[in-house]
């Protein structure tokens, strides 16, 4: 089974390659060669699946959001200041996206013109070959997401699921450090719960047995 | 409390959420055809236009409306950068294919385009109760309703002395090229009809001997219309240009003739015909990637050009032989098809769209090309290949 991790969601370090640079296509893209916007969204189109994905805990709406943030990320090119950091701006553009989603969902709830969504279903998320502990904390963390205010749950996933530094996570989100801290903070607290709740009733088995079918 | 993970590792890293080819092909469908509705680098310039062209044509409504007796209002437009649409409501629209300079006036009577220099494309439907007239040069182009591009070259950008050429292709309906000179009908043009002119008599006729086949307009796409016009009395060009030596089957000289920065500049701006061209020479100097861009250049900027489809075909070819890109390959080869449906590679693009799509794993699609392709040509000559695709 294919694995989607850091690797393929943050900007790599620079490695040799005999491929173009983000920068380069970047350049190339602004100046409207096609090729280029191909090459840009063939590279990064996994990650920008991913990042979606386990934003949201859901695969529904995936497409409709990945597709509305490459559609932003090629127009917005032009105001791309350091055309190498072209996935932090990918990526600052999908959490906004995903961010705009999930709040209309909520307004939409809140107001009755949607029924309320199904739970995440953490299982469908985790890789059969992962370890029992990181099965479990992954299951926790989507347990604990629709019940936390969305910024709260977006700082949680870039920090806990992507393992983004608290500087990127604060950037991606578009807010200053101290900010990002805080709702990491509280969502770490409703985490907290969630795990100790999970312990109660499966501590026994968790360590030799994932809950994942 | 116990801490369950707390490696420095991401959990991202353990999870699936990893999208299948043809998942990825299908976003990038969706998305390529909303960027090219709405081309990069252009957008705030277009938007600002459009903003423009809307306040001014509003006002143009409401003018007409207030003062019917009065003279008509006239609304005067600017087209300018590549991709640049300028919508007339009611009218018509055009788009700046290639970068060039064309002024528009609109009025309650008619439309009347100068095209300056670069390449419009008009999309005029009938019955609008306006005339179109658009002026190129020493030409005029009328129009009834119909969907047609004009191009006014007047060098190709690489510092050759070329002269002026005006070339008019009709995808749709049907135009008349009237010389303004003469006033006088020249070319009569239908659906799939291209026509370009001579280029004018060089102001000195010396050396007209030596010159006539390099300086004669690349023919295979238009009729000669203005068969008076002295051909080839061009002086002779200190060095050959990029052009010439490609027409001379010399790739290789016309390739280092293109300079540092030539190919660039030159796909940049040029048209389908130079294109095409220019990726030829690329391919058979060994630049296969730069082939790629202009093969891909033409059939994304020209798609109403007749090597639209061969571009593509082409393009899918080097992708999926000489990059193995399976995934590009199958998306050109598939345009390829939408293109020219029935052209002379068809059968060789959809096998070959079998191979790729089988390659890049998106299997549901494969099987569907396939079914495709042996339902066309049970005994094709690559029904064995393709029928070997795909497997479950």
């Amino acid at each position: 089974m294919a694995l989607t991790g850091v690797a393929s969601v943050l900007p790599l370090p620079s490695r040799p390659s005999a491929a173009p640079s983000d920068a380069a296509l970047v350049v190339s893209a602004r100046a409207g060669e096609s090729w280029a916007s191909e090459a840009l969204f063939r590279r990064h189109a996994a990650m920008v699946h991913g990042l979606v994905v386990r934003l949201l805990g859901r695969d529904h709406d995936v497409d409709d959001v990945a597709q509305d943030a490459w559609v932003e990320a090629f127009a917005g090119l032009a105001r791309l200041r350091d055309p190498q950091a072209f996935a932090a701006f990918l990526g600052t553009i999908v959490v906004r996206r995903v961010r705009r989603l999930i709040r209309r969902r909520r307004l939409a709830r809140a107001l009755g013109l949607v029924p309320a969504a199904d739970p995440i279903d953490p299982s469908s998320l985790v890789s059969p070959a992962a370890p029992p502990d990181v099965a479990a904390e992954i299951v926790a963390v989507y347990r604990v997401l629709d019940h936390l205010p969305t910024d709260e749950r977006l700082a949680l996933v870039l920090r806990r699921v992507e393992g983004l530094p608290l500087e990127e996570v604060a950037a991606w989100l578009g807010c200053s450090t101290a900010t990002a801290k805080r709702r990491i903070a509280a969502a770490e607290r409703a985490l907290v719960e969630v795990r100790e709740a999970m312990g109660r009733v499966a501590a026994p088995a968790s360590a030799k047995t994932r809950r994942i079918p | 409390m116990t801490d369950v993970h707390r490696s420095s590792e991401p959990l991202a890293r353990h999870m699936t959420v990893a999208p299948d080819a043809a998942r990825i092909e299908r976003q990038w469908a969706a998305v390529s055809s909303r960027i090219a509705a709405r081309p990069l680098g252009v957008r705030p310039r277009v938007a600002g236009y459009a903003l423009v062209a809307a306040a001014l044509a509003l006002t143009f409504v409401v003018g007409r409306r207030s003062a019917p007796g009065l003279a008509p209002s006239e609304l005067r437009l600017a087209c300018e950068t590549a991709g640049q649409v300028v919508e007339l409501p009611g009218v018509g629209s055009l788009e700046c294919v290639e970068h060039g300079r064309s002024e528009i006036v609109w009025s309650a009577e008619r439309v009347s385009v100068k095209v300056d220099a670069g390449a419009v494309t008009f999309d005029v439907p009938p019955g609008t109760g306006r005339a179109w007239s658009v002026v190129a040069g020493a030409f005029e182009v009328r129009v009834v309703g119909t969907r047609f591009t004009v191009r006014r070259e007047v060098g190709d950008g690489t510092g050759d002395p070329a002269p002026e050429r005006i070339g008019v292709s009709v995808e749709r309906g049907h135009v008349e090229v009237v010389s303004r000179d003469r006033m006088a009908v020249v070319q009569s043009l239908h659906a799939g009809e291209s026509w370009a002119s001579a280029p004018p008599p060089a102001p000195t006729p010396t050396a007209a001997a030596t010159s006539s086949a390099a300086a004669s307009p690349a023919a295979n796409d238009a009729v000669p219309a203005e068969s008076a016009s002295p051909v080839g009395t061009e002086p002779p060009p200190a060095r050959p240009s990029w052009e010439e030596l490609a027409r001379a089957k010399k790739p290789r000289e016309a390739w280092d003739a293109l300079g540092s920065d030539g190919f660039a500049r030159a796909l940049e701006s040029a048209g389908a015909e130079k294109l095409f061209r220019l990726a030829e020479v690329a391919r058979a100097a060994g630049h296969l990637k730069e082939a790629a861009r202009a093969f891909d250049a033409v059939r994304r900027r020209h798609r109403g050009d007749a090597r639209a489809a061969l571009a593509a075909f082409e393009l899918g070819r080097m992708r999926q032989d000489a990059f193995g890109d399976a995934g590009g390959a199958a998306e050109a080869l598939g345009d390829a098809m939408v293109l020219a449906p029935n052209a002379p590679f068809r059968e060789d693009a959809e096998a070959r769209r079998v191979a790729a799509l089988d390659a890049s794993g998106a299997r549901g699609a494969c099987r569907a090309a396939r079914e495709a392709y042996l339902s066309r040509w049970p005994s094709g000559a690559h029904a064995a290949m393709v029928r070997a695709r795909c497997a479950p």
